[in-house]
């Protein structure tokens, strides 16, 4: 793999759901240390797409290529394995776990006996997730806190450093700052240029058109499950994406 | 809203509310209870306290823990089991043919668990691959074994089982009965396995977000089998311990046990909505519901009274853990 070649390359990629053309056709890439927006109004496949990448649905024809080689995922773990890591809408936190306990959740650390007698080890999985938080400035005063307890921000924030800790190379973040107050999209937003700045790609899904412009360097439009442009930040203005968004541009 | 429905309660109630929040919301909420209860009754009643009542009421306490252990973990998993009366009904009465075929005990073990497993196994394919929702999946289930348990018996029952079998249920060990050591090891292990073994994390993970635990690569589906044929398999437990300790076997053995255990689960602050799960707080409510009932024997108070009790304490815990789920939601 060249430092050209994309981390990630979609080729025509399209998910039908029986009739329903979700997604039809559509191709970008995301180059290593690269912050890349997909936006479109409700309804234009930028969930399905993050599903199909992220290995939820696999795609019903199209390629999808990891680092310059064609891959195939099945489920979740299989985007996993290739350091895809995807943190959804929903941030698929458990409310009633603590903040250790979610970022082991699936992976956690075990001590004992051998092999017989395994059992979680708690104390090094709260004291790696503090070490963690703490690296990338994340401010949690009790990593034993039950997520239910934290603020938008925080749980934001801890699901994304649960991507980075468990070596994502390509970040995919769907709707980063929906839901949150102004600072809470600032110290959000903040964190997601850190973790653009030490190296990995992301692909931010967001309708948050600042938060597009002041963290991607490229932005993908779609509209009713087709690529509708491809846009340079530098080059557009906020207003000229929602035209994109919206449907009076042309294609690019 | 909770803050709402405050502001329109009169002043004192309001106050009371206000003193008991913090409480409800961050102690188990059964312990206090108990403790009240113990006192209450060891001043009301001079047996109460003796050792020979205290056993007693642990003995009858002990088979609602056992099942209640494995109720935590379904419920956890934000299902639920309503099958484990017909399950122990059925269970005891297969097993009693072949205790008085005179197979060994350890073999009718095996096979009271094999066929509680079996049933259990059902209940998580039903719930699993079916997509039935657990409540009518084990309802169905609950009549399903009743009516085959009743179908077997034939109107018949299982009585005076051989001596070396009546003592699993019915004998002591350094004093304490068998039945309440096992009921303690079942207890122990299941509050190890709910918080320190990666399963335990995984259903309390399904139970609180299925679809976050799916995303970490869970077997959502393979858990939850799991958690109802455990289930099932430590009722089949209770039934063969059961089955000594009266010497005999009915096919009406269990009914109505499902509201015992879904009472002590709840009341032992095991989340009704799953992703919190309690084995201590469980054992401690089997307890107080023995306690509640044995002090309504010593008032001299009928069977039906017990009913009543279990009815309104399932109703109380429901509406605690309501009030509690209401007030976090509020507070966030």
């Amino acid at each position: 793999m060249t430092p050209t070649t994309p981390i990630l390359e979609l080729k025509e990629i399209a998910k039908h759901f029986g009739a329903i053309k979700a997604v039809d056709g559509v191709s970008f890439s995301v180059t290593p240390g690269e912050c890349v927006g997909l936006v479109g109004d409700n309804g234009a496949g930028k969930s399905t797409i993050v599903k199909v990448i992220s290995g939820y649905h696999p795609q019903t024809s199209g390629k999808l290529l990891i680092r310059g080689k064609e891959a195939t995922f099945s489920s979740p773990l299989d985007s996993r394995k290739h350091k895809i890591e995807t943190v959804y809408q929903n941030l698929a936190l458990v409310e009633q776990l603590g903040v250790s306990a979610n970022f082991f959740l699936g992976r956690e650390l075990h001590t004992g006996w051998g092999r017989a007698i395994r059992y979680l080890d708690r104390n090094a999985m709260r004291v790696q997730a503090a070490e963690e938080l703490q690296r990338i400035g994340i401010s949690i005063q009790n990593a034993d806190a039950t997520v239910s307890d934290l603020s938008g921000g925080q749980r934001q924030s801890i699901a994304i450093a649960r991507s980075i800790f468990w070596g994502s190379e390509c970040l995919i973040l769907d709707e980063p700052t929906a839901a949150l107050g102004v600072n809470e999209t600032n110290a959000v937003a903040e964190l997601i240029q850190r973790v653009v700045n030490s190296g990995v790609s992301v692909l931010i899904v967001s309708h948050d058109i600042d938060l597009i412009t002041k963290l991607c360097s490229r932005i993908v439009v779609l509209r009713q499950g087709k690529l509708w442009s491809k846009l340079k930040t530098s080059d557009v203005t906020a207003a000229d994406i929602v035209h994109h968004i919206t449907g009076t541009a042309r294609a690019a | 809203m909770t803050e709402n429905a405050n502001s329109n309660m009169p002043h004192q109630f309001k106050g009371v509310m206000d003193f008991a929040k913090p409480y409800l919301r961050n102690v188990n909420t059964v312990v206090f209870p108990t403790i009240m209860c113990v006192i209450l009754l060891s001043v009301f009643s001079d047996k109460f306290l003796t050792v020979e009542n205290q056993l007693n009421i642990l003995r009858s306490a002990a088979v609602a823990m056992i099942v209640g252990v494995g109720q935590v973990f379904v419920i956890s998993a934000r299902q639920i089991d309503l099958s484990v009366g017909s399950v122990m009904g059925l269970t005891a009465c297969l097993t009693g043919f072949l205790v008085f075929d005179g197979y060994p005990l350890i073999l009718c073990f095996a096979f009271a668990v094999a066929v509680g497993a079996a049933l259990g196994l059902c209940n998580g394919l039903i719930v699993g691959f079916l997509k039935v929702p657990a409540l009518l999946g084990t309802l169905g289930m609950l009549v399903l074994a009743r009516g085959v348990v009743q179908e077997v018996m034939y109107g018949t029952y299982h009585v005076r089982f051989p001596a070396n079998f009546v003592i699993l249920g019915q004998g002591n060990t350094l004093g304490v009965p068998n039945l309440v050591w096992v009921a303690a090891v079942v207890v122990i292990v299941g509050h190890f396995v709910l918080t320190r073994l990666e399963y335990g994390r995984y259903i309390l993970a399904i139970g609180g977000n299925p679809e976050a635990a799916r995303i970490g690569g869970i077997k959502v589906r393979k858990y939850i089998i799991i958690a109802f044929v455990v289930q099932a398999a430590l009722v089949a437990l209770a039934a063969f311990l059961l089955m000594g300790r009266m010497n005999s076997a009915h096919p009406t053995l269990g009914q109505g046990l499902e509201l015992h255990i879904i009472a002590g689960v709840i009341l032992g602050g095991t989340s009704l909505f799953g992703g919190i799960g309690r084995v201590w707080g469980m054992a401690i409510a089997m307890y107080l519901i023995a306690v509640l009932e044995n002090g309504l024997l010593l008032a001299g108070a009928g069977f039906f009274w017990q009913q009543i009790l279990l009815g309104l304490l399932l109703i109380l815990s429901v509406a605690i853990q309501v009030y509690r789920t209401r007030g976090n939601q509020a507070g966030k």
